[in-house]
């Protein structure tokens, strides 16, 4: 999971600010200039040290970075990959919140030992959601933030996103108040050329 | 909406694949997925025109269809150009039989193929999941595949600047004697020179080191240029080189190479305006094919010619 997240900073730092905003990030961080691997372990020391050392260099809050890595794993042309598998949870926004709950499994069986966050979700009324988040790198509670909102961005919805975090425990309360605002992205099962368009 | 109408329904949403045959076997009505494979249409057709049965074999009409019900169907719709299999199970109702379809492991194929949608398929049915699956596990190898990829380079990276020696960019000791040692090992025909530069210390004490490195790297120039593509050649000291010739037997021709490369480090070499003056001393030795020699004796020799050469008076090579 720390191999995840790291890869996901390293690939929005350096394709939203260029290599050599990155390069500072790492050195500042006391890491090797290569870089992390996804699937490599890291210590959790390390998460901290390069959230630390890129705030600095973007003079902008850890949280609000993160937001930004969770948007640009859905958006991001390059990493069609994730945003195509969230897609798969359902046809519409609604339908893909319920299958978050279901993530962690999903993810376990193309990658046994990949433990994500366990996703309890509750649909309090119609349209008012509530995900119960619970993981040891907190880190992780705003990239779902921005993530989320991307997600709905995808599916043409409008909705209203608040999180609310506290130690290894959060709450993403998720309004959705329209199901088709805007046009989304589509979606075609075989992929191909016309997906996303 | 009458009772038939709404159990039609209720088959389309739960088995989208599925035909309603009348008891002669001919298609009555079909699930909506059904129609996107056989745009014409199904209607009003008999059930083994529609589709090739590879298993159970052996049925020629429906009067057989007692005696697969129940079974698992292995088959195809004739005349349909991608090779989709299908399987099936076939069920006898009131006044007929119901087919049931899925495309099984052509599942992938058959949403490219078709342009299938979420809305294809039942709301109970895997196919989602399998879908998800196959993209994840797709995704999850390239990762993997990326990983081995960078770590491969890394390694040759590592590889290569454990074995060069920076300043010339020749190989250093280290690979010119695992390459020796190979060399001695498979029993091949080759040549060891060994070369010191002459007056290589005047010129570095008199113009400095920059100089020195400036002739070094002049030397190893004029030993590349002396060298076939697959001979090693290594700087092993300060200003001391070992040339491996694999297949070299003949010590004329070993000899003219570095007689050659004497002649040409004998002259001036342009530093700054000014000139350097080096040559060099080579000793060499031959192994003929099948020798099995020992690395270290086959230095030793070369050593001895080398120490030979330079009381010689220098600038001439000597053979072991």
């Amino acid at each position: 999971m720390f191999g995840l997240l790291l890869r996901s900073i390293q690939a929005y730092l350096r394709g939203t600010f260029g290599p050599a905003l990155w390069a500072r990030v790492l050195r500042a961080a006391g890491q090797p200039p290569e870089g992390f691997e996804p699937m490599l372990p890291y210590d959790a020391a390390v998460v901290d040290r390069v959230l630390a050392a890129a705030a600095q260099e973007l003079h902008r809050p850890a949280e609000a970075m993160l937001e930004d890595v969770g948007t640009f794993l859905v958006a991001d042309p390059g990493h069609r990959a994730l945003r195509r598998l969230l897609r798969f949870g359902g046809a519409s926004f609604a339908d893909f919140l319920h299958s978050l709950e279901e993530l962690p499994d999903r993810a376990r069986l193309s990658l046994p030992g990949l433990d994500l966050p366990q996703i309890a979700l509750t649909e309090a009324a119609p349209g008012r959601f509530r995900l119960a988040i619970a993981s040891p790198l907190p880190a992780l509670f705003p990239v779902a933030l921005g993530a989320l909102r991307a997600m709905a961005d995808d599916y043409g919805a409008l909705v209203l996103i608040d999180l609310a975090a506290e130690g290894d425990r959060a709450t993403l309360t998720v309004q959705l108040l329209e199901a088709a605002h805007g046009a989304g992205r589509g979606f075609a099962l075989a992929g191909g050329p016309a997906d996303g368009r | 909406m009458g009772a038939e109408a709404g159990c039609v329904n209720v088959m389309d949403r739960l088995m989208p694949m599925h035909l309603l045959l009348d008891a002669g076997g001919r298609v009555l009505s079909h699930g909506p997925t059904l129609a996107r494979l056989v745009p014409g249409g199904l209607k009003g057709r008999a059930f083994l025109d529609l589709f090739d049965l590879r298993s159970p074999p052996g049925l020629r009409s429906a009067a057989d269809f007692p005696g697969i019900a129940g079974q698992k169907l292995r088959m195809a719709l004739r005349g349909e150009a991608w090779g989709l299999r299908l399987r099936g199970v076939m069920l006898p109702v009131a006044k007929g039989w119901v087919v049931n379809l899925s495309f099984g492991i052509d599942l992938p194929r058959a949403v490219v193929l078709l342009h299938l949608t979420d809305a294809d398929f039942a709301p109970t049915d895997l196919a989602m999941e399998l879908l998800c699956l196959a993209e994840a596990n797709e995704a999850v190898t390239g990762e993997l595949r990326a990983l081995a990829q960078r770590l491969d380079g890394a390694r040759r990276q590592a590889r290569e600047e454990a074995e060069t020696d920076p300043l010339t960019g020749l190989r250093n000791r280290r690979a010119c004697d695992s390459v020796l040692a190979r060399l001695c090992r498979d029993g091949e025909a080759f040549a060891l020179l060994h070369m010191d530069l002459d007056h290589f210390k005047a010129v570095n004490d008199r113009l400095g080191h920059a100089a020195g490195d400036h002739v070094l790297v002049h030397a190893a120039g004029v030993m590349k240029a002396a060298s076939r593509a697959d001979d090693c050649l290594a700087r092993v000291g300060g200003d001391e080189f070992v040339m491996l010739l694999p297949g070299a037997a003949e010590a004329r021709a070993v000899r003219a190479v570095a007689e050659r490369m004497i002649a040409q480090l004998s002259q001036p070499i342009a530093w700054e305006g000014g000139e350097c003056r080096v040559s060099a001393s080579i000793g060499f030795a031959l192994m003929p094919p099948g020798a099995g020699a020992d690395p270290a004796r086959v230095l030793a020799e070369a050593d001895r010619a080398l120490y030979a050469a330079k009381n010689a008076g220098r600038g001439r090579a000597v053979q072991a």
